[in-house]
């Protein structure tokens, strides 16, 4: 029994891959650029948030304070750009709401988005709200808590407590297949590129993948646009308001 | 090359200087009626020697030649006239011809032109006025049309649409006119027309029609450009004039002697109309932004500056300069980046009509406002148009421009984005501090969700639960056997009792260490046995051993036990000590407890 435990951890170890050093050594490089940035330094700091970029991390709070140092730089594509990677990993952060928000007002495009379905509206937020990590842990611990009261529906001999395990069981389930649900949907989401930032100053929106088609709109630097096809250069986009059109890929940064 | 071109202009020279000096032939009138007089003059701008009249063969001089001389000094020009005139009358009916008179003047001999005359039949055309009591301010019958007419001239009869040509009413007259009023305007339905003014000095001229000295003014001059094709007429105009003629009648008195009678007569000098044939413009060829532009022109274009900031201005200039409508220059199409804000170009006409019809230029001024930084590129402007002379459509196009906007200052971008309610609550506000502490930091596209350690924390609990429900079944079977659970408790439960038995021995309580005794060895073989206690009896019980191999001397001797325990609860048993049946029941039941094992 023992040795089986021994082996589990092992291989828990394994899978996770990095030593608890390497993660303090970048924890370090975070807390130096924090303190760069407390001083005014953005380009200093960026410079260092990158290292740990570069080096394979990520975290909502490494692309959010990437994006408050594009932000007091000036480049707003660039700040939204990283606020939006905040966002996909964790949007229930209200600090990335605001900024994001704040950016969001600079921008030239004021994009009227188009009205959603309210459950799917309603759905979507809350899968947003909280990582895919977080998400997995809730349905996990909600898996166990289940599996609890069927043990408890099983054996127990008070009625009482048979007709209580009951129902929470059978929410219990609806709760972890929901869950999952979200945990699936949100590493999804981090897994495919659907947005993308405009970072050229402006871009004119064509309605055939070629210089020779009709200009169709003009966006501006900053603006978030969904991602459809591609075929070649061009990238077929969406905009809020559900306007479709192609713009050259160079012009995107993807989210 | 120098020298031709000095020869050329000393040429010119003296050629526009010989032109001035002209010998014109003048006739009073040139159909007559035989027997009438008529008067010649031969007249020079200048003074000559040595004037050579024509012979007179068909006609019978009356008199002359009377020379007259005119010398007159304007800002101190001197500037001559003489003047040979001879009154002569036709004898014949028919046509004749005055020959050619020739006069020497600055060492040149001039020549006259040559005037048909036509004598007809009858009696003169004065006599019949004469007769006529003719009232002033009343349209007169008599023919005046030799005298006072107008006429309207065209310089180009077939044109192609959109072509201008120049149309000029006249009047010519020789007579005495006193006053004069507008009578139709004509009015030029199909053309766009442009009057042109006729500068007031220059009204009156003289002109030689047929040998007829006319004076001449024009009434109207025109540029017309046709706007639709076929045949187009331009109608006629008309003035009104009153006319001072010498009365016929005989004079009365001598007041009327000297100063001559006359009357005041109302004419309506009408001109001819013209048709003009116009031709559509050919199809084949014609551009596809062809605007309907016709003439020769040229097309300038130019940037003051290629390179900007974004939200400063540019001006683009189109010079459109040539012969042609251009009043009805439309602005050139041109296509600008849809993130440039244009303003309506701003028109300004260096324009002129004359005799020779519309010329000029026309200036389009755009103001160019870029919004946005970026490359752009302006197309090449294009004009087309269509050419008469080369009868074929021509296309104008400037270079194309490159501009390039860089970023504009904050100030002046935030100033054009347009701030809209919902942002309002965002001015004046900075963004929230940066995340301190723990940065969680994870694998880039490590997801824990489907990872191993998921599904090992998954798989936990339910595996767990699968463990707990095969232990509870082992536990459940168990405790469900009873009978085997009494078995392998008997014989503790046996122990237990003789324990108790013991301790009643000792307290030589018999009759209880007796009961208890039995107790032991009843229970130990109802519990060993699986006998309820109901059919627990001695024969029951010595069977059940016997078939359990349990060898007779032990059955025999547990028999006797139970025996002596029945005896002793009733009476007093001496034979054997109460710690012999102890140790016996002992033995006994480890005998038993062995064989059944």
């Amino acid at each position: 029994m023992k040795q089986g435990i021994l082996i589990l951890l092992f291989l828990v170890s394994a899978i996770v891959g990095r030593s608890e050093s390497e993660f303090d050594h970048y924890q370090e490089i975070f807390d130096r650029a924090n303190a760069l940035y407390k001083d005014g330094q953005t380009e200093e700091a960026l410079a260092q948030y990158e290292q740990i970029t570069k080096a394979g991390y990520e975290s909502a709070a490494l692309y959010f304070n990437m994006g408050n140092c594009y932000f007091k730089q000036k480049d707003l594509p660039a700040a939204i750009l990283f606020y939006e990677k905040a966002k996909k990993i964790n949007a229930g952060d209200s600090d990335l709401t605001f900024n994001l928000d704040l950016a969001n007002a600079q921008t030239v495009d004021k994009i009227e988005a188009l009205p959603t379905l309210f459950l799917a509206d309603w759905w979507h937020s809350t899968v947003r709200s909280m990582s895919e990590k977080t998400w997995s842990i809730i349905g996990l611990t909600a898996a166990l808590i289940f599996w609890i009261c069927l043990a408890l529906f099983l054996f127990s001999r008070s009625t009482t407590i048979k007709r209580l395990t009951f129902l929470a069981g059978i929410f219990l389930l609806v709760f972890t297949g929901l869950t999952m649900t979200a945990a699936w949907q949100q590493k999804q989401r981090l897994l495919t590129q659907t947005e993308g930032v405009l970072f050229a100053p402006t871009a004119t929106v064509k309605s055939e993948p070629s210089e020779t088609g009709t200009e169709l709109f003009i966006i501006h630097e900053g603006t978030k646009v969904g991602l459809l096809e591609q075929e070649g250069n061009w990238q077929k986009i969406v905009l809020a308001d559900g306007n479709v059109g192609w713009v050259k890929i160079d012009d995107l940064a993807m989210i | 090359m120098q020298r031709l071109l000095l020869i050329i202009c000393l040429f010119l020279g003296l050629s526009a200087g010989a032109q001035n000096t002209q010998l014109t032939a003048t006739v009073s009138k040139n159909k007559i009626a035989a027997g009438q007089q008529f008067q010649v003059t031969f007249s020079l701008n200048s003074s000559g020697s040595s004037f050579r009249p024509p012979k007179f063969d068909d006609f019978i001089v009356l008199s002359g030649p009377n020379q007259s001389t005119n010398m007159q000094f304007v800002n101190g020009k001197m500037s001559s006239n003489m003047s040979y005139s001879y009154v002569l009358s036709a004898t014949g009916t028919g046509k004749y011809t005055i020959g050619a008179a020739s006069i020497r003047a600055n060492g040149k001999t001039y020549e006259s032109k040559p005037i048909q005359m036509e004598v007809v039949k009858g009696a003169a055309p004065r006599q019949q006025q004469g007769r006529q009591q003719a009232q002033p301010n009343q349209p007169q019958q008599r023919d005046m049309s030799d005298d006072l007419f107008a006429r309207l001239s065209v310089n180009k009869n077939a044109v192609y649409q959109g072509e201008q040509l120049v149309a000029t009413y006249k009047i010519y007259w020789r007579v005495n006119i006193v006053d004069n009023s507008m009578g139709d305007l004509p009015s030029f339905t199909g053309f766009w027309a442009e009057d042109i003014e006729i500068p007031p000095a220059s009204q009156i001229q003289t002109e030689v029609i047929k040998g007829v000295r006319y004076s001449t003014a024009v009434l109207k001059k025109v540029v017309l450009f046709p706007q639709s094709s076929g045949e187009l007429e331009l109608p006629s105009m008309s003035l009104n004039v009153v006319v001072r003629v010498q009365s016929g009648q005989r004079r009365r008195s001598l007041f009327d002697q000297v100063f001559g009678t006359y009357k005041d007569m109302k004419y309506e000098v009408r001109s001819n109309t013209a048709k003009i044939s116009v031709k559509p413009l050919p199809n084949s060829g014609r551009p596809e932004n062809f605007a309907g532009s016709v003439g020769t022109y040229s097309l300038k274009a130019n940037v003051n500056k290629e390179t900007v900031k974004a939200n400063e201005a540019i001006n683009l200039n189109i010079v459109l300069t040539g012969k042609g409508n251009l009043k009805l220059l439309e602005k050139p199409n041109i296509e600008f980046p849809p993130d440039f804000e244009v303003y309506d170009p701003k028109i300004k006409d260096n324009i002129t009509t004359n005799a020779n019809g519309v010329s000029g230029s026309r200036t389009f001024e755009y103001l160019i406002i870029p919004r946005h930084a970026g490359e752009f590129q302006l197309d090449a402007i294009e004009f087309p148009y269509f050419d008469p002379k080369q009868k074929k459509y021509l296309t104008l196009r400037s270079d194309d421009f490159n501009i390039s906007v860089t970023k504009g200052d904050e100030e002046s971008s935030s100033s054009y984005s347009s701030v809209n309610k919902e942002d309002l609550k965002f001015i004046g506000k900075d963004i929230r501090f940066i995340k301190t502490g723990p940065a969680f930091l994870s694998e880039k596209g490590w997801f824990f969700f489907g990872s191993f350690l998921f599904f090992v924390l998954l798989l936990i609990p339910p595996a767990a639960f699968i463990l707990v429900l095969l232990l509870r079944k082992k536990y459940a079977d168990y405790s469900s056997d009873t009978a085997g659970l009494k078995r392998r408790q008997a014989s503790k439960v046996a122990t237990k009792r003789l324990k108790k038995a013991e301790s009643f021995m000792k307290q030589n309580e018999t009759n209880a260490f007796y009961e208890e005794v039995f107790r032991a060895v009843y229970g130990y073989l109802g519990d060993r046995l699986n006998i309820s206690a109901s059919e627990l009896n001695k024969d029951n019980i010595s069977e059940q051993l016997t078939t359990r191999k349990v060898p007779p001397t032990t059955i025999a001797s547990l028999i006797n036990i139970l025996d002596r325990c029945e005896m002793a609860r009733f009476a007093p048993v001496n034979d054997i000590s109460p710690q012999q049946v102890y140790n016996e029941t002992a033995t006994v039941i480890g005998t038993i407890e062995k064989e059944l094992k």
